[in-house]
C-alpha cells in the first residue's frame, strides 16, 4: 500500500515538444562605393600646376561587415611605362631629354573624411586623414600607398590604411575595425563611411613634390626618382587606378 | 508507538493529497520535433533581423479523469537547451561550426526572442517577444500554482481542462521567433533548442 501511494506521487502528467533553431551566420564583407568611373585632372592653366587640382568627395566608401575588417587603398597601373608608374597614353611630343614619362603612382594624394580609429599599432603615417598640405610645403601625409612592383599587396605597419591596420592582435582599436555597418550608425561621422578627396599637385616644374613612399620616409618626386635635378613630367595623358581593398582582419 | 503511527499515516496522507493525479491526460498535439534553419547572408538580415511567425503551434489537450477531479489544471513553460553538457558556455548557442578563425564571440542565448500568442491572449506574456539570458532560464506561458480558470472564458490564464478542438483560441499557442544578431558574433552555424513542457498542476 505504501508503494502504491509513492507510485502515485511520481505520476504527474507531462508532455513536451521541441523546436530546434539552427542559425547560419554567413560572413558578409561588403564595400559599397559611389564614384565616377573616371576622375580627370586636366592641367591647362599655370595656376593649376602651382596650386594643384582637388576633387572633393569624389568617392564615397561605405562598409558593412559582420567580421573584423581592414580597408586600404593601393595605387596601380598596367605597368606599360614601368611598374609603379602611371601609364602614359599619349605623348604630347616633347622630346626634351629632361621630360620623362615615369610619373610615380604615389603622386596622387588622398584625404579621408574620418580618421582611422583602428590603427593603434601603426608605426608610420596611419591613414589619409591629414589635411592636404599647402602647395609650397611638400608633405608625405596624403600620398597614396603603392607597392614598388605595382601589386595589390597590403600595406605594412609603416604604411597607410583607411580603416584598421596591419596585424592580427585581436585588440580592439589596434589593428582592425569591428564588424558593423554604415546603415545603423548615428551622428555626423562614422567609422563605416568615408568620403575620399583626391588631389594632384604637379608644382612647377612639374615634379610632383608630394609623392612619397607610403611610410613617408622616401621622397618619390620626379627629380628624386630619376636622380636628375633637371627632369620634369613629360606633357601627355596618363592613367592609373586606385584599388580599394576591404578584407577580413585575419 | 501509536503517536508515531499516526504521524506516519499523516505524512503518507499528505503525500497522497499533494501528489494526486488530477487530470486524465495532458498532451501537446502533435508533439513531434521541429527544426527551423535561419540563414543570415546579407547585411539587411543581420541588421533588421529575421522573424518567423508560427514556427510551430502548440495545441494543448487536457482531459479530466473518468471521475472528474475539480483540481485538474495545467501549466505550460519554455526551457532552453544549448548542449551545455558538451562544454557550451551557459549563455551561448551551441557551436556546430565556425566560418573563418572565430576570433570573436559566439552568439549569446539572449539573441533568440520568442513570442507566444493566441486569440484569447490567455498568456500574460501574450504577443510579447521575450528572451532567455542563459540555459537555466525558464519562461512561463501559463504559470503553475494559479487558481483554476475554466475553458470557455477566453480570458487570462485559462488552465482548466479543455482542448484545442473545442476551445481553439484558448488551447492553441502560436510560437514566433525573432533573431537579430547585428554584426557582433562569429560567423558560423549554431544550434539552440526550445523545449515546451506541458504539466498538470499538482
Amino acid at each position: 500500500m505504501i508503494a502504491g501511494v509513492f507510485g502515485t506521487a511520481n505520476a504527474q502528467l507531462i508532455d513536451e515538444k521541441d523546436v530546434t533553431v539552427t542559425m547560419d551566420l554567413q560572413p558578409v564583407l561588403q564595400l559599397d562605393m559611389t564614384t565616377a568611373n573616371q576622375l580627370e585632372f586636366v592641367f591647362d592653366d599655370i595656376n593649376e600646376y602651382y596650386a594643384g587640382i582637388t576633387n572633393y568627395a569624389a568617392t564615397i566608401l561605405k562598409v558593412s561587415s559582420t567580421v573584423s575588417w581592414d580597408l586600404y587603398a593601393v595605387g596601380r597601373s598596367s605597368g606599360s611605362t614601368a611598374d609603379g608608374f602611371w601609364d602614359q597614353q599619349i605623348d604630347y611630343g616633347s622630346d626634351n631629354t629632361n621630360a620623362i614619362n615615369q610619373l610615380p603612382l604615389s603622386l596622387l594624394e588622398l584625404r579621408q573624411s574620418q580618421p582611422n580609429s583602428g590603427a593603434g599599432v601603426a608605426t608610420g603615417i596611419s591613414d589619409y586623414s591629414a589635411a592636404f598640405s599647402p602647395s609650397q610645403s611638400p608633405n608625405a601625409g596624403n600620398s597614396l600607398f603603392t607597392n614598388p612592383d605595382g601589386s595589390i599587396t597590403a600595406p605594412t605597419a609603416d604604411d597607410k590604411y583607411i580603416g584598421g591596420h596591419a596585424g592580427t592582435s585581436g585588440v580592439a582599436g589596434d589593428d582592425f575595425m569591428p564588424g558593423g555597418s554604415y546603415m545603423n550608425q548615428s551622428g555626423s561621422t562614422s567609422d563605416y563611411y568615408y568620403a575620399i578627396d583626391y588631389r594632384i599637385l604637379p608644382g612647377l616644374p612639374a615634379i610632383f613634390p608630394n609623392a612619397h613612399s607610403a611610410d613617408g620616409v622616401t621622397a618619390q618626386d620626379i627629380v628624386t626618382t630619376s636622380t636628375d635635378a633637371g627632369n620634369y613630367a613629360e606633357p601627355g595623358v596618363y592613367t592609373m587606378y586606385v584599388q580599394y581593398v576591404l578584407l577580413e582582419d585575419q | 508507538m501509536v503517536k508515531k503511527l499516526v504521524s506516519l499515516m499523516f505524512v503518507l496522507c499528505c503525500n497522497c493529497i499533494t501528489a494526486q493525479i488530477h487530470c486524465g491526460s495532458v498532451s501537446i498535439v502533435p508533439n513531434s520535433s521541429v527544426n527551423q534553419i535561419v540563414v543570415f547572408d546579407d547585411t539587411t538580415k543581420y541588421i533588421g533581423g529575421i522573424t518567423i511567425n508560427s514556427v510551430t503551434k502548440l495545441r494543448v489537450k487536457v482531459e479530466d479523469k473518468t471521475i472528474v477531479d475539480p483540481l485538474c489544471s495545467w501549466n505550460l513553460k519554455m526551457f532552453i537547451e544549448n548542449n551545455s553538457g558538451a562544454g557550451t558556455p551557459i549563455d551561448e548557442w551551441e557551436e556546430i561550426t565556425n566560418y573563418g578563425n572565430g576570433a570573436g564571440r559566439n552568439p549569446t542565448i539572449d539573441l533568440l526572442q520568442v513570442r507566444v500568442r493566441n486569440s484569447c491572449s490567455t498568456s500574460p506574456a501574450d504577443n510579447t517577444f521575450r528572451n532567455f539570458n542563459d540555459a537555466n532560464d525558464i519562461l512561463d506561458i501559463i504559470s503553475d500554482m494559479l487558481p483554476i480558470t475554466n475553458a470557455g472564458s477566453c480570458t487570462l490564464n485559462v488552465n482548466g481542462p479543455g482542448s484545442y478542438l473545442t476551445n481553439y483560441d484558448e488551447f492553441n499557442f502560436d510560437i514566433d521567433i525573432r533573431l537579430r544578431p547585428g554584426a557582433r558574433f562569429n560567423p558560423g552555424i549554431y544550434n539552440l533548442n526550445i523545449r515546451f513542457r506541458l504539466e498538470e498542476n499538482i
